[in-house]
This record gives C-alpha cells, structure tokens and sequence, in this order.
C-alpha cells in the first residue's frame, strides 16, 4: 500500500493532446507542465530509429518530412486488435504507442516532481466501449503506471467544475468536443455527491474531422484551379493539413483566414471566411446539436432544468460550438474552466476522492469542519467560481483542504448476455441496463437450451440491441465439463461491474455449484507474456 | 484462408479499381515473392503516412489492419491466392481439370501424382502450388492417397507419440525424431509390416512438419485431454509398443498398432460448435424455464452450438430410457417365477456403460451391467415367487448409467391365488353363456385394487428416500409404496447437512400425502478440509444479510446482532452453521437463520475443498 501523501497522476491521453495533474498537500489540483514547459503535451510520436523517438510538439513538426514515421491519433485506434504500425521494422500496437505517451508524461512528472511516480487515474470518452477502456488500461500499465482506475472524461470535467459548487443542488450537461472525440453528459450535483445521470457521444469526432473539412474545402479549390490534389502526396499534404489546423484555431477568433498552398510548382492562396467554415461543417455541428438533445431525452430532462452547460475539449473555442449551446441552453457556456486542463485537473481530483481516502488534504479539511459539520454546505455555497478562479479547493474563503465528494459514474454501454429464446432464436437480453450507476452487480438465472448440453457458453455482449448483429461480443465465459441433465437445468449469471470499470462475470451452475469467473476489462485484451514482454520494450525504448 | 477473408479483399481491390492484389501493388500476377515483399513494404510506409488524409483513410486503414493478411495471402499462401483470383487463368484450369480426371479415374497414387507433377512442371508451376491443389481437390472429390495409413481425420491419434517426440518439441526436433523413427521403420525385416508404420509415419510427419497444420493439431489434440478412457488405454498402448518396438524387438506385430490407431480414430465426427445458453428464466425464482417447443429429432439428445466461438465440447452424451409405464404389475403364478424383460434404450449417443440393480432379492436381474454400445437392449429380470414376503410385493430394479443417470422401474408383483383361476373358470361360464356384463366383470376383477401410497414432498429434495433401510428414490416428492397393507414401516430422509428425518408409519386402504421439511443440522461437524478452507465473501453471503427482516420477523420482532458461521462442502452445499448472538435468544434464532442458510446459493470456491465464511446480520435497524 502506497504511503497517504504519494502522488497520483491524473493523465488526460487526449487524441491530439494530453495533459497531466496532480493534488498537492494542500488539497489544490496543480497541471503538471511537461519537460518543455508546456501544460499541454501532443499525442503524437515520431520514430528517428529503431526503437527511439520524440513525442511531443518535435514530433509534430516531424510529420512534415516523415509522414510514415509519425504517429497521429493513435487513440482513434485504441481497442482495434488488427491496427498494428511498423517502424523501423518493429510493429507497434495501439497500447504499445498510447504507452509511449504515456511513458513520455510519467518520465517528465518524475523530473519535474524529483520522486517515483508509480500510480495513475486515466481518462478516456464517456463513450468509449469495454476493448476501448481495457486497451486504455494496458497502456498505463505498459507505460509502468499502476493505473488505480479509468474514470470518464466529462465526469473528471465535472468534478473540476463541480467542486466549487458543492453544497447546492446543480444540474449540469458538460459539452466535451476534443481532438478526435465527442461526449455529452448530464450530471448532478446534489450536496457533496456527483452523479452521471446519462451520457451519449461519438468516439469518432472531433476537432480533426473540422479540419479534414477545411482541408478537402481547400484541396478542391486548388484542384479545380490547376487539376493537381495536393492530397496524393503524403508531404504536401501534411503541409496543408498543418496550414488547415491552424487556419481553424485563428478562425474561432477571426473571421477570415487565408491557407497557402503548394504543390508542383503552383501557388495558390485560399480564403476562407468564418461563414464559409461554418457552412462546410454544418452537419458535423448538428451531429453534435443531435447528440446533446439524446442525452436530455435519455436524462428525461428539459434544457431549462440545466443550470450549467460546461465547455472541455479543445475544440469547443470554435464560435460556432459556442453559439450552438447557449440556443440550445439560452445561457451562456460556463467559462471558468480551462477546457484543455480541466479533464486532466478533475482526474487528479478523482484519484485523491477514489483511492486516497486519507490523503493530507481531505485530513485537512475534516479538522477544519470537525466542530461545525453543520456549516459545512452552507460555507461551501459561498464559494463562487469567481471567488478562487479556477483554483479549485483552495484556502480560499475559510475552507481547507478537499471536501470528501461522491462520485457516480454510470455504464455507459448496456451488457447483456446472448441467449436463446423460446423458439431457440437468438437474442439479447441486457444484465446491466444503460446508467446503472458503478458498482453494481446483476443476477440472471438461465437454464439449458438442450437436453445433455455438457457446456455452456455465455457471450457478453456490450451495446443496445436484441440481435447479435446490433451488439458487439466483447468476451465470452464457458462453463463446462458439466454432467449432462435436461433442459431447463438453471444457470446463473452474475455480472459485477466496479467503480474502476472492470466487468466481472461468474457463471455458475445451480445444482453442482461449478463456477467459472472472467474479467472482462483492464486484463482482457493481451496475456500476461506479452504485457511483460511490451513493458519491457517500452521501458527500454528511449524516448525524449 | 477463411473464404470470408478473400472476399473481403476482392471486394477492398475491386472497389480500387483492381482486378486482384496484385494488380494493385503494380506486379505482374507471376511476381516473386521478394518483389511482393518490397512493395507490401513500401505501400505500408505510404499508408502510415497517409491513415489520417481524408482522401485516403480507408485504402491506408485497410492495408494497416490487413498487412498480416495480405502478406499471407500474397507470399506465404500464394497457391490460395491463385486458386482464388487466378480464375479464368488457363494454366491453373488446365491443371485443375488434370489433376481432377486423374484423380477419380485412376485414384491418389505415386503414379498419378508423377504424372501431375510433370504436367505441373511444364505449366510452370511451383510443385507446393501443385501439391496443394492435389490435396485440395482429393479433398473435394473424397479420394484418400493409396497407402496412407487410415488415421480417421488424424483427430483423435497422437502424432507425437508415433514419433516419440515431445509436445512442445522444435521442428528441428520434430525433424530428428522423424527420420530416426523412419531410419528404424525401414530396418525392420517384415517388409508388409515396415510398410504400415512407414505409411502411419509419413501421416503424422505430413502434420508435424507444417507449422500451421501442427498448430490446429495442437490445438484438438488439447482439447482431446479427456477423451474417453479407450483412448487412453490406446496411447499407452501405442507408447509401449513403439517403446518395445524401439529396442528392436520386432515380434511385436505392428498390426497392433495400427489397430490401436484405428481404434482410436473412430468416432471422430465432426463436432459441432459449443452450445449455447440458454433461455432466461423469471429472475430470482426457481421456476420451471419457459418451456421450448419440442426439438426437431436430430438434434435432440446432444449439445448444439452456435456458429461462433473457439471452444469445443464433446456432444456424445448418452440419454438413457426406459420405456416402461410404472409401476410395473406383474401377475406371477401361484408358485413359480417368470420372466420379464425390461427394455433399456439409449436415446443419445456414444457409449451408455451403467448397471442394473435390484433392492429386493426376488427380483433378479440376469445380468447387472449394461452393454455400452447397444442403442436397445433387453435385461431379463427374474420374479422368484418363492421369495416374495408376501402375496403381493413392492421391489425396485434401477438402471443407473455411469453418466450419472437413473431410472428406477418400481415392479409390484402379486401371487395368484386359487381363486384366480376359480374366477377365471367363472368368466369362461359366464362367456359361454353369452353374458357381455360377464365379460367387464372379469376385466374388473384382473384390474389391480387401488394400492395406498405415501406421497412425500421433501424440502429440500432428499438425497436418499429409504424404506426399512433401503433406498427407494431420492427427490423433491417421492412415490413411496408400502412393503404391504397395514404394516407398519419405517421411512428415512436423507441429505447431507440436514438431520436425517425418521418416522414410522402404517397405511391403510387410503393413500396419504406428508409434507417434510428437513432441518439443518444445527452445530457444525467441521468438514474436514484438506488445507485452508476458502473464505467466503461478502456478497456471497449477502443474501443472508438481505434476509435479516425475515430473520427478525420469524422471531416475532426482536432485536439485537447474529454473527453466523457458514460452512459449506467443495461442491456448495451449506453444510452447516454456527450462531452467536448479542442480546438474541440463540436457540430460538437458530431455526429462522437455518431457513436462510439452507437455501444459500454458495459458489465452490475453486482449488478448496470447504470454504467457510461469516456474516453479521444487525437485527435492530430493520423495521
């Protein structure tokens, strides 16, 4: 067991950028600069040599001249078992590159903090499915974290916004548009406990389908000019794109940009106005307009019963996101929080709230509110956002050290169980339904299809749906060398599904109490050989 | 290749604008495979460069995702590729057509195949391309290669064994265990005899020596780790013979090998795919499931899967029947015996082993096994009049398989009296005499009298149910029939962990129903366990912390803390408990917890033979 006061790192592993935080002992939630002084880091890798790279902004200007050694992204890959990259005749898997990332923060926070940092909290998508989340997992302990738990997202974006509000009764939607992910959630805040109510998003949009917007707006005007698509080569079309993704950012505060282009010996300069932008975006805004109006429905909430829409994710500076939520709201967006910092802030807020029950900081704030619990909530509503300005906890206005704060997280993803029905048709039926809140733990009792059957084979399915191909199979437990009895024979099923988003399942027969267990989650993707053997590789590889 | 997997790439190229593969990495369709090499290589580096170009993600997603694939199929199964997309390619349909006339007008011979070959040779085709469409095609038109040992689908044999390697041996070693092996095969002096086992050899080389072949043998013979004892008795019996006939002692008969590995090979069908679960049943109640229709004939009686899934399981699981009607009456002479004949039928498959056993001595079995390979066989059962304790008697025959199964066939004999055939001299008069109403009479008069029965429902279901201390069933209700009317007998229910339940009872012309509830035993006898016991957790132990309002209500309101102890065998079952209390009258609370206990669902606790566990149950908050 770690000592009270050892560090856990909050890690944002963004798709464009990550960031890292960390509570001190004096309950204050602090970014963790990486070792070029930036608070944020970019997710991206370039390999120089065989295993040896830069991560970081070095690697991104790398993607100029070395497309194919550079990794972009990869989170978009996370959980695909078939999206393996070579460099320099070495294969990376999606893990194995989210854990340089991961590896290139932890080694900056040890430099900069001057101990071992072992343990972290790592976020990912509310939206993220179970192979996404388990890939996640891998990669911190490849990286040689101890990962404590996987929290999601918009819930680490709460905690950092909710903690100031504590102590009233809030219900907030949290609007998180990052680099390659979107999330939708509505939370509440009832006294000192967080709750996900519910949570929709796409795991496949973000600000670089924005960007791929711009750049095949501009790549066709300059085909249509000269009949060349500077998207052939791989150069000129990193080139552009890194023109395209900066173009977007000046647009969110001016109103036009101009994007040159080169390509074969033509020049062209092409202009593009914000309106123009938003009119080639459009749809991918009311995917996102969709989105949020689901998550109310599925919150059986109006956007009047919403107090607070708050903004994380880079992408959410765009004017026209903006815009977007105080229609859809008619108020306007929360603006004390950081949206690049403030997943990786609540993360770092989380892992003390979670798995540092005694951590210096809750002490202090226990001592401070011993003799008055009463006044506790009533001091807390005092606290405004404007009152310690995104200093989250801090001894500011009488208080000390961390409140103790519930937090709820949901499932996000129905499990079910495939099963035959009375005709000995397939289909699905749901154990954990859609929001349970974390922990839960659901029975099933099933029985035997046939007569004789010496096994059976539970498949967890994970999404909605009443057939296989609605849902995905993400793991399946047989249970056999069962004496053959008649049909009708009961089963059951348990599927316990923990705070730290790790799916149990025990499948037991009722008569002979055999049982099989299987855990679904943080160790189900890769064995234990090949972790070992990847952490190995990871740890050797250098990276700066 | 999966043939989905070819599709799927046909249809990636075909979309491209590229007839095959090939075609798309600019290589003629007879490219070598360094060629194929340098430019999968170099399309892969475009890709990485290029996955997040909108124009080109999904050609650079799919050349990542599939690079592996692809590689197979281009270099290292090039004779899949060219089956699949050489279509119309004249070389490949002349040999084809070849290679197909060949093989079913003159069979799988060394002759045929150097004709093949040749013509192989002139197409300019690489000879494994050749070889595989041979096998391929034999396949197709089920022709078996001339000499080759008949090693089933070489499923069941241990190839291993035949070359006295290893398992996890290297291929180097495999490679030297072979040819010692065929260096010895080829010394032996009876020609007819070195032939076989150097056809049984080249088989399991045939496998051994491709790693993927050995791969997918590897991965049944696993699942063969408990296949039946025939065929274990066959491995060791293959292990000694090739043991003995290693140290060259040669008057062992290969035959006998050969028929080991025959043996062995039988039965091996195709199995189908695991079985799934199940139908829901209502959550959290015992009820019977919901009933499915009945099942189509063929596929009753074994386990059926679903089209997915690595595992296998065995299906040849036996089901046995017999169809009789009990009880069975049996009108014997008035001295004497007969003969009657019970049917037994497998209804499922593979072998049914079992025995048939009888708790009285006037009923005799012939004979006390059953024939495991019989789908129907009848085992004659002696009724010995002279040794019935009475006119009419009650005994049981029971065939119990070695699966696991049980059918007792409860047999009520009666002894004729004199006034049997008196009577039945009566009906022929009264036939005679043209009487119908004679007739109905008679008929009445052979029908048995209503017999009293005890009908005992047992909660729970008893493992043994004994009458004057022998076993007549087991269960949730039993049948039980008196030894004779009016004469006091003696029940005994019985369960492990639950005190035994006796009673004495007598039944006269009606029948009675008793309802009996088994108690818990109360201080627990500490099963011994090998080693540590397992501790039980919380939340298994959770329903009996859920059912402390019940607990509280059953003693009539009162307060205060239980601590019990549960102790449970390796199978689950509760074997006991042990009951502390605070402020609690114990031995009053005994009996409500025991009610809880005795229906707790404990998971065995795998490696453990007992596990045991502890939970506090707080009586005074709940209402």
């Amino acid at each position: 067991m770690a000592a009270e006061d050892e560090i856990i790192l909050g890690i944002d592993l963004g798709t464009t950028f990550s960031a890292m935080a960390f509570v001190d002992r004096h309950g204050k939630c602090n970014i963790l600069p990486n070792a070029e002084g930036h608070a944020t880091t970019a997710s991206v890798i370039h390999f120089y040599d065989r295993e040896a790279c830069v991560v970081g902004e070095e690697a991104v200007k790398m993607v100029v001249v070395d497309a194919p050694n550079v990794v972009r992204f990869i989170k978009r890959y996370m959980g695909e078992p078939d999206f393996v990259l070579e460099f320099f005749g070495k294969t990376y898997t999606p893990q194995e590159l989210s854990a340089i990332i991961l590896r290139k923060l932890k080694d900056d926070a040890e430099e900069a903090l001057g101990t071992p940092v072992n343990e972290a909290v790592i976020t990912v998508p509310a939206y993220f499915n179970a192979a996404q989340r388990s890939a996640t997992a891998d990669a911190g302990a490849l990286a040689g974290f101890n990962v404590l738990s996987i929290i999601n997202e918009p819930t680490a974006a709460a905690i950092s916004y909710g903690l100031e509000r504590l102590g009233t009764d809030r219900n907030i939607l949290v609007f998180d548009l990052g680099g390659g992910t979107f999330d939708v959630t509505v939370m509440e805040i009832r006294g000192t406990s967080l709750r996900t109510v519910a949570s929709d998003g796409n795991a496949e949009l973000g600000g670089k389908d924005w960007d791929d917007r711009l750049l095949n707006h501009v790549a066709d005007s300059f085909q249509s000019q000269f009949g060349l698509d500077p998207r052939d080569d791989p150069q000129p079309y990193q080139e552009l794109y890194e023109r395209c993704l900066h173009a977007k950012i000046s647009l969110s505060t001016k109103p036009r940009a101009v994007i040159p282009v080169n390509y074969r010996g033509h020049r062209a300069a092409v202009p593009v106005t914000r309106e123009e932008f938003e009119g080639i975006t459009a749809d991918l805004l009311s995917q996102c307009e969709d989105t949020c109006n689901i998550v109310l429905e599925k919150a059986r909430m109006q956007w009047s019963q919403i107090d607070d829409v708050i903004l994380a994710g880079g992408s959410t500076r765009m004017p026209m996101v903006r815009a977007m939520l105080q229609r859809l709201s008619g108020k306007e967006a929360v603006t004390g929080v950081n949206p690049d910092e403030c997943v990786a802030v609540g993360a770092g807020l989380a892992a003390v709230f979670r798995h540092r029950s005694e951590h210096p900081a809750l002490q202090a704030y226990r001592v401070a509110h011993a003799t008055k619990p009463e006044v506790q909530l009533t001091e807390l509503t005092a606290l405004t956002p404007s009152a310690s300005a995104g200093a989250v906890g801090s001894p500011a206005g009488g208080t000390v050290g961390l409140p103790g704060v519930r937090i709820t997280d949901v499932a996000t993803h129905p499990l079910g169980i495939v099963v035959l029905d009375g005709t000995l048709k397939e289909r699905i039926i749901n154990l954990i339904p859609e929001f349970t809140p974390l922990p839960c733990d659901k029975r099933g009792r099933f029985a035997y299809a046939y007569d004789n059957m010496t096994a059976v084979r539970v498949e967890i399915t994970e999404g909605h749906g009443e057939n296989r191909d609605e849902v995905v199979v993400i793991g399946e437990v047989i249970l056999d060398h069962l004496p053959p009895r008649p049909r009708g024979t009961p089963i059951e099923v348990v599927y316990r599904y923990t705070v730290n988003q790790i799916l149990e399942v025990d499948v037991t027969d009722v008569e002979t109490r055999q049982m099989r267990r299987a855990r679904i989650n943080l160790r189900g993707s890769i064995n234990e050989d090949q972790k070992a053997h990847a952490r190995e590789r990871i740890r050797r590889a250098s990276i700066t | 290749m999966e043939k989905r997997e070819l599709e799927e790439i046909e249809r990636f190229f075909a979309g491209l604008g590229h007839r095959t593969p090939l075609a798309y990495y600019g290589l003629p369709e007879d490219a070598d495979a360094a060629a194929i090499e340098a430019a999968l290589k170099k399309r892969r580096a475009w890709a990485q460069g290029q996955q997040a170009n909108p124009k080109y993600r999904n050609e650079a997603l799919f050349l990542i995702k599939s690079n592996t694939m692809m590689r197979r199929l281009l270099i290292e199964q090039h004779d899949e590729y060219v089956e699949h997309f050489g279509e119309g390619n004249p070389r490949l349909t002349e040999l084809n057509d070849f290679v197909r006339k060949h093989l079913s007008d003159t069979g799988w011979n060394p002759a045929s195949e150097v004709a093949i070959r040749a013509l192989g040779k002139r197409l300019e085709f690489e000879d494994s391309l050749v070889e595989a469409r041979i096998q391929a095609i034999a396949r197709d038109l089920n022709v078996k290669r001339e000499g080759d040992a008949d090693l089933g689908d070489l499923g069941v044999i241990d190839a291993y064994e035949l070359l006295a390697a290893e398992h996890n041996a290297s291929a180097a070693e495999l490679e030297a265990a072979y040819r010692a092996r065929y260096r010895w095969a080829r010394s032996l002096k009876d020609h007819e005899k070195s032939g076989q086992v150097l056809a049984a050899l080249d088989a399991a080389w045939r496998i051994l020596q491709n790693p993927e072949r050995r791969a997918a043998y590897d991965a049944h013979r696993q699942e063969l780790g408990e296949a039946t004892e025939e065929v274990e008795k066959g491995a060791r019996a293959l292990g000694e013979l090739l043991a003995g006939a290693g140290s060259s002692e040669e008057s062992r008969s290969s035959a006998v090998l050969l028929e080991a590995v025959r043996q062995r090979g039988m039965g091996t069908t195709p199995r189908p795919e695991p079985p799934a679960l199940s139908m829901p049943m209502p959550a959290g109640s015992d009820a019977v499931p919901l009933s499915p229709p009945p099942l189509a004939a063929e596929i009753q009686g074994r386990t059926i899967g679903l089209a997915s899934g690595p595992q296998m399981v065995r299906d040849r699981a036996p089901r046995l029947k017999v169809p009789v009607k009990v009880p069975v009456l049996i009108q014997l002479p008035r001295s004497g015996s007969l003969n009657w004949s019970l049917r037994v039928v497998n209804e499922g498959q593979g072998r049914m082993p079992g025995k048939v056993v009888s708790d009285v001595p006037w009923l005799v079995p012939s004979r006390d096994w059953l024939d495991p390979l019989a789908r129907q066989q009848d085992v004659v059962v002696e009724v010995l009049g002279g040794l019935m304790p009475g006119r009419i008697a009650t005994g049981t025959v029971t065939v119990v398989t070695d699966h696991g199964q049980r059918v007792p066939v409860t047999i009520e004999a009666r002894r004729a009296t004199l006034v049997g055939p008196l009577l039945a001299l009566l009906a022929l008069l009264a036939l005679g005499a043209g009487g119908w109403a004679g007739m109905q009479w008679w008929r009445a008069s052979q029908a048995p009298p209503p017999v009293a029965v005890l009908r005992l429902t047992v909660d729970p279901p008893a493992e043994a149910v004994m009458v004057d201390g022998a076993r007549v069933g087991a269960g949730a209700s039993v049948e039980v029939r008196p030894p004779g009317a009016g004469r006091p007998f003696r029940i005994r229910l019985e369960r492990a962990g639950f005190r035994p339940h006796e009673e004495m009872i007598t039944l006269g012309e009606t029948s009675l129903s008793r309802a009996v509830r088994l108690e818990l035993v109360d201080k627990l006898e500490w099963p011994g366990g090998e080693g540590e016991p397992a501790s039980l957790s919380g939340s298994t132990l959770r329903p009996l912390v859920d059912a402390a309002p019940a607990i509280k209500k059953c003693l009539g309101g009162a307060g205060g803390n239980l601590h019990v102890r549960v102790r449970a065998d390796g199978s689950g079952a509760a074997l006991g408990m042990d009951i502390e209390g605070e402020g609690i009258d114990v031995a009053a609370a005994r009996p409500c917890v025991g009610r809880v206990v005795r229906v707790l669902a404990i998971p065995a606790a795998e490696g453990a033979s007992w596990s045991q566990g502890e939970a506090l149950l707080d009586l005074n908050g709940t209402p």
